[in-house]
């Protein structure tokens, strides 16, 4: 059935961009719902499409394609792991306008740095959004973790997972209440610029299995503290 | 773009919709440069333009198996959800954008004119000389719409016309340009 004089209108300017609100609605529900009409944009698409084509190309900044890396795939694997300085661009990216966690991460920044180092991570959903921050220390030989973000749901558990540095499996650095702190014994000699740390959602007391069984929720580079 | 590059895209945006991160990198690495174009100029501030890109990215990775390889080349489906994106933030936005947006309209237009890019596509000249045939106002117009995301009012503003008379300026103008395309097909 071929369209209406109206209706091949209203995919152009749905193509164009001016519809108004209300005009939006009706050209939605027809998109979805009337092949005819979805047919009738892509073709007003293609006839528009060469003035786009034409347009200079301009670089974005690289935080675009690190947040989309981490977003289509939380870094669960070891082989996502990215270069530090990379990940950092890409957390600061993340953390800019974030006013009311700026407060809680600059306790963290902010902490003595005893020699032989200490390294930060913000652990974040694949919505940017941070859940917890951590802090190695070399010198205290400890593994702190605090929660930023909401608590886990009834009858739930957060449970914090090492990863990469070139271990085939997650292994558990316990459950995370408000807070957590263990020695860094428990990283096994990991090089800890390399390891990942992550946080899976959990039946209540922790993963029974000793590997994640819920979904991995937040995760982060852990990233030497200058 | 050539028929390999093409061929190359297709390869890409297949790879994304079986989920393959590398496919998908590869495509941000052969598009995201147009596309950020395409964002910027609708929405003048960088931020804005780079969260369009980024939420249009994540739709194409959400909906790469549903590109229709007989309904539009790889880089015109993509071109859509990223306008489709960036005049969505522009809407929202609000107004603040369109004061912004007043100074770069020259350039806009005139850019068209002497592309280098027309050379190589038959479909930019033809469709440059429909536009010409429009008369100078209302091509203004579309243009304004299309590479800006100016919205009615905006338009409406801009050349003191109601925005009745603005939507009927659009739509004749398009209606023309469609006689002109497609008859000169």
């Amino acid at each position: 059935m071929a369209l209406s004089e109206e209706e091949d209108a209203l995919a152009a300017e749905y193509v164009l961009g001016t519809l108004s609100a209300e005009e939006l609605r009706i050209a939605a529900a027809h998109l979805a719902g009337n092949p005819d009409f979805a047919r009738a944009v892509e073709a007003w698409e293609r006839r528009l499409a060469p003035l786009a084509h034409a347009t200079r190309e301009q670089v974005p900044s690289p935080a675009v394609f690190e947040t989309l890396m981490t977003r289509i795939a939380p870094a669960s694997a070891p082989d996502t792991v990215v270069s530090l300085t990379r990940k950092l661009a890409l957390w600061r990216a993340a953390a800019v306008g974030l006013a009311a966690l700026a407060a809680s991460l600059l306790v963290v920044l902010t902490l003595p740095r005893p020699e032989g180092g200490q390294f930060v991570a913000v652990l974040q959903s694949d919505k940017a959004q941070p859940g917890f921050v951590a802090t190695v220390d070399l010198v205290r030989h400890t593994v702190s973790v605090r929660r930023v973000g909401e608590a886990a749901p009834a009858a739930h558990a957060y449970e914090l997972w090492a990863l990469g540095a070139g271990r085939p499996a997650p292994e558990s650095l316990g459950v995370v209440n408000a807070s957590l702190v263990v020695p860094t014994s428990r990283l096994k000699g990991r090089d800890v610029g390399a390891t990942l740390l992550a946080i899976s959602l959990e039946p209540e007391g922790g993963s029974p299995t000793g590997q994640p069984t819920g979904p991995i929720l937040f995760t982060g580079s852990l990233l030497p503290a200058e | 773009m050539d028929v390999h590059d093409q061929a190359a895209l297709m390869q890409c945006l297949m790879g994304t919709a079986r989920g393959e991160r590398e496919a998908f990198a590869e495509l941000y690495r052969r598009t995201s440069g147009k596309l950020f174009a395409v964002t910027r100029r609708i929405l003048q501030r960088v931020d804005l333009a780079e969260e369009a890109l980024q939420e249009s990215y994540m739709r194409i990775w959400n909906n790469a198996a549903r590109y229709d390889a007989v309904m539009a080349t790889p880089m015109t489906w993509m071109i859509a959800i990223a306008r489709h994106q960036a005049i969505d933030i522009r809407r929202r936005v609000g107004e603040r954008m369109t004061a912004q947006a007043a100074s770069l309209d020259d350039v806009e237009i005139t850019d068209i004119a002497d592309t280098e890019a027309m050379e190589q596509a038959p479909e930019l000249a033809r469709l440059k000389t429909c536009l010409e045939g429009l008369g100078e106002q209302p091509r203004t117009m579309v243009l304004l719409a299309y590479h800006q995301g100016f919205s009615r009012e905006e338009l409406s503003a801009r050349f003191d016309r109601p925005v009745a008379t603005i939507k009927t300026i659009l739509r004749r103008s398009l209606g023309a340009l469609k006689e002109c395309l497609d008859g000169a097909q």
